[in-house]
């Protein structure tokens, strides 16, 4: 179940692999032999039943809508927010962070590390 | 031939722990556990007595030994961190506790530096959540962690 | 009174004894649920899950094996679920195995192959990360690949359970489980015995035999080398086995024109090398009984048995008769008495055996064994390697037209022929001891007393006016048993044969392995004995004294049993042994 996790995560899983995991835990559940194997699935399964959206988006669209899977995490800039401020850019930490002057400034997403150091310097909350 | 005095001293002990209990199968983790305690590991002259002695294989107590994590085969660090990677102290953070000790005394969980001095474990929920994120010092509880509290604290023990 | 009970299976009503599980219910009705740990009174844990089945008005599914049968319930073994949940777990154990079929000395008999056949399993579902482990294979005896083990405990079962060494278990948890020694050490470094019992109980190639093929292929290949073959009685009634042959059928006549056919100079009969095992071996006992030497003796032919007994029992040592086994002192003959009258160079002479044992290849590799700077035996091969050797050389086995060993020294008893199963030293050695010490031919030679599957058997004779106490035990269990009412100084017997696996050589480490079906379904060592016996029962010669070859060996060479050349050729010495060699890591 991990390994199918962390291939979600990774932005490298596909569909059949949401229906390869929930079959997985189902059959867990019910052939293990003790109580931990019986239990051990229920975090998987519940949030298969409530966040399935999210599963598929990350298996989908490889997008992580809250940015924890690192490997897919994208961290943009609002440029309707944006104030052109520079301050993101002289936190960044790998300058990654494109734009001079007055300009909305753009994350290049190759350079960028996620480190969300851009997000919590932004006065504007114009990042996420 | 210092080996051997200590190997006689080990196995000695050992039986005095054993004769304590009733020789029985079942009490393998009890004696383990007393040997645990006095040692801080189980040397193998010990497991030699107590397979002997119980009419237990080698190869089962090394099995149960390998199995719990209360058991180990090397001895721990004069000052063994304890991180908490429960639920509560996970989300709280505590893998950057975990990250911090790595690197600052350069060894891996269940390893021990080499004069001797401190040793990491990654554990499970020690049961403190109201205090997230945890880490011990041996039996020391620190609770609400920071890694700047954590740099100080480990600092303290360097020096003593 | 019996109590029976009475329930529904895939709809097929069933009525057992009371106590019997579900698994043996169906098994009644005609319906073959797939197990893989399952191992009939050694292993019976619930371990694979792989015999789940549904019964109503439970949650969950049961376990088929351990489960027991009872009134009214209804039981159904193939439902969409049952089914898709037995395919996962196949699916996960396949994955988490090195598949090598094509390679694998099990393919074609291999318990998780047969499922997955059985399963049409196309590919891995949930293939993930692999255990990977170094193959343990310092012994000269068995080799352990955990990378193909599918934790089914039926090894540990077995070491601990049945043999009661335990010198495997367990270590470990969760994906870091591992099925391996004390500190994971080499099965050679600890107390292994090589009894090879693990071996006939895995399901799986996770343990096999160390092989010698390549080695024998080599020195038949070579037109320098005088190849000899030898084989033991117990392969002749199981190598049909490995050809489909019902079990216990006597191939001796194929067996030896197959031999023949490989390319063997010689093809030679262990039994003949048991018949002089007893010549020296009764008269050893007959000197001990009359006061030179400790009682009881104790035979070692079983080179399992003798290293148990090197590692538990060291001071007892005096107390194994001095005798080397069978094979060995039959290869010391090779390689000395043939040799010269055959005029053959000693040194161009390669000794094989067969045998249905594979501790008889760390036996042969023993530094004593050998006289004059020439090893007794050279190679060991096990029933299982001839029959894949056959394989190879492309003969067509069951088409092969019988034939006779070959001569001179073809000849044994039928004394010599029950040496393979328990019980059979014994009546060997009783009838040349008898008729030895009684000074006249006795008739009534079959000891139906020291026959039969207990592990623990014994008689009282009368011998020339003394009684005799035997006792005959197999299993490294009961082989405990006997030294430890001996270490105590309470041991009333004068001879015991001990064989370190349960049944006798017939069940071997080497010989053709069984799958839990056909274990807990056919008694296996009976049909293999009773062949044995068979061959006893219609040999002319039937006391190994008798052996004309015998003769023709003491008069020619030995002199007489116990003699000076009969010691510098024909017995050994025994050392106490380290019980645990460890590395620890």
């Amino acid at each position: 179940m991990l390994e199918i996790l962390e291939k979600l995560c990774n932005g490298e899983g596909t569909e059949y692999d949401i229906y390869r995991l929930e079959k997985l835990a189902i059959n867990i559940k019910k052939a293990s032999v003790c109580g931990l194997g019986q239990s051990a699935p229920n975090p998987v399964l519940s949030t298969l039943r409530y966040f399935r959206e999210e599963f598929k988006e990350h298996a989908i669209d490889k997008k992580c809508r809250t940015n924890e899977c690192k490997k897919i995490a994208k961290i943009e800039i609002d440029p309707e927010k944006c104030k052109g401020c520079s301050l993101c850019q002289k936190h960044c930490p790998v300058d990654a962070i494109e734009g001079e002057a007055r300009e909305t400034r753009v994350i290049n997403q190759e350079k960028c590390i996620k480190c969300g150091t851009c997000i919590a310097s932004c006065p504007f909350h114009a990042i996420q | 031939m210092e080996e051997k005095c200590v190997d006689q001293r080990v196995k000695q002990e050992t039986k005095e722990i054993l004769a304590k209990y009733p020789q029985e199968k079942d009490q393998l983790i009890m004696v383990l556990n007393e040997v645990q305690e006095k040692y801080g590991f189980i040397p193998k002259q010990a497991q030699i007595v107590i397979s002997e002695t119980l009419s237990i294989p080698m190869a089962e107590i090394y099995g149960v030994i390998t199995f719990y994590s209360r058991f180990t085969l090397a001895p721990k660090g004069k000052y063994n961190i304890s991180i908490c990677l429960g639920t509560a102290c996970y989300v709280k953070g505590s893998q950057k506790l975990l990250d911090r000790a790595k690197e600052r005394l350069k060894i891996e969980p269940g390893q021990v530096t080499p004069d001797g001095k401190f040793s990491i474990d990654d554990v499970r929920c020690v049961g403190a959540c109201g205090l997230a994120p945890v880490f011990m010092v041996n039996d020391e509880v620190y609770g609400n962690a920071t890694v700047k509290e954590f740099d100080e604290i480990i600092d303290q023990y360097m020096n003593m | 009174m019996e109590e029976f009970v009475t329930l529904t299976i895939d709809d097929q009503e069933v009525k057992v004894k009371k106590g019997t599980t579900i698994l043996e219910a169906a098994k009644q009705a005609g319906i073959d649920i797939p197990t893989l740990c399952f191992l009939k009174e050694i292993n019976e844990v619930g371990d694979c899950r792989m015999c789940i089945v549904e019964v109503e008005g439970r949650r969950g599914f049961a376990t088929s094996c351990i489960q027991k049968a009872e009134e009214g319930m209804i039981v159904h073994t193939h439902t969409p679920e049952v089914l898709e949940a037995r395919h996962i777990i196949l699916d996960l154990i396949l994955s988490n195995h090195k598949i090598e079929c094509l390679t694998c000395t099990r393919s074609g008999n291999c318990e998780l192959q047969k499922l997955a056949q059985k399963f049409n399993v196309q590919k891995i579902e949930f293939p993930g990360e692999m255990s990977k482990h170094t193959i343990d294979d310092k012994s000269p005896s068995i080799v352990r690949d955990f990378n193909k083990c599918i934790l089914c405990r039926r090894c540990i079962a077995t070491c601990k359970n049945v043999q009661e060494i335990g010198a495997i278990d367990c270590i470990e948890r969760g994906f870091e489980s591992c099925i391996s020694t004390t500190y994971d050490n080499s099965l050679n470094d600890v107390d292994c015995t090589f009894c090879g019992q693990c071996i006939e109980a895995c399901p799986t190639g996770a343990l096999h035999e160390k092989e010698n093929i390549d080695d024998v292929w080599t020195k038949l290949k070579d037109p320098d080398t005088y190849v000899v073959v030898q084989t033991a009685p117990a392969v002749r009634v199981a190598l049909g086995e490995e050809f489909d042959m019902p079990i216990g059928t006597n191939v001796k006549g194929k067996m030896v024109t197959a031999l023949k056919r490989m390319g063997f100079d010689k093809v030679f009969d262990t039994n003949t090398g048991a018949d002089l095992t007893i010549m020296e071996e009764a008269n050893e006992f007959i000197e001990r009984v009359q006061g030179e030497g400790v009682l009881p003796m104790i035979t070692s032919c079983s080179p399992g048995w003798v290293r148990f007994a090197e590692k538990n029992y060291g001071d007892l040592l005096s107390h194994l008769s001095s005798c080397k086994s069978p094979h060995q002192m039959f290869g010391a003959v090779i390689k000395s008495y043939f040799a010269e009258k055959y005029g053959i160079d000693r040194n161009k002479i390669c000794t094989v055996s067969v045998m249905p044992c594979i501790a008889k290849k760390y036996e042969c590799s023993r530094e004593e064994m050998e006289v004059d700077g020439a090893r007794d035996v050279d190679y060991v091969i096990t029933t299982r390697e001839l029959s894949r050797m056959i394989k190879q050389a492309n003969i067509d086995f069951n088409q092969l037209e019988d034939n006779e060993f070959d001569n001179p020294m073809g000849e044994a008893s039928g004394a010599g022929a029950i040496f393979g199963t328990t019980g059979g030293v014994m009546e060997a050695a009783i009838r040349t001891a008898v008729d030895t010490l009684e000074n006249k031919k006795i008739e009534a030679i079959e000891y139906q007393e020291v026959r039969g599957e207990k592990g623990i058997k014994e008689a009282t004779l009368n011998v020339a006016g003394t009684e005799i106490k035997i006792a005959v035990v197999s299993g490294l269990a009961n082989a405990k048993k006997m030294m430890e009412q001996i270490k105590e100084g309470k041991s009333p017997y004068h001879f015991i044969e001990i064989m370190a696996c349960p049944g006798g050589c017939v069940m071997g480490g080497g010989q053709p392995i069984k799958d839990a079906k056909t274990r807990a379904s056919v008694d296996v060592r009976k049909l293999r004995a009773d062949s044995l016996y068979a061959i006893d029962e219609k040999s002319v010669i039937r006391k190994s004294h008798e052996n004309p070859v015998m003769k023709q060996l003491y008069d020619e060479f030995f002199e007489k049993p116990g003699s000076h050349m009969a010691h510098k050729y024909l017995h050994t010495k025994y050392w106490e042994k380290p019980k645990y060699e460890l590395e620890e890591g």
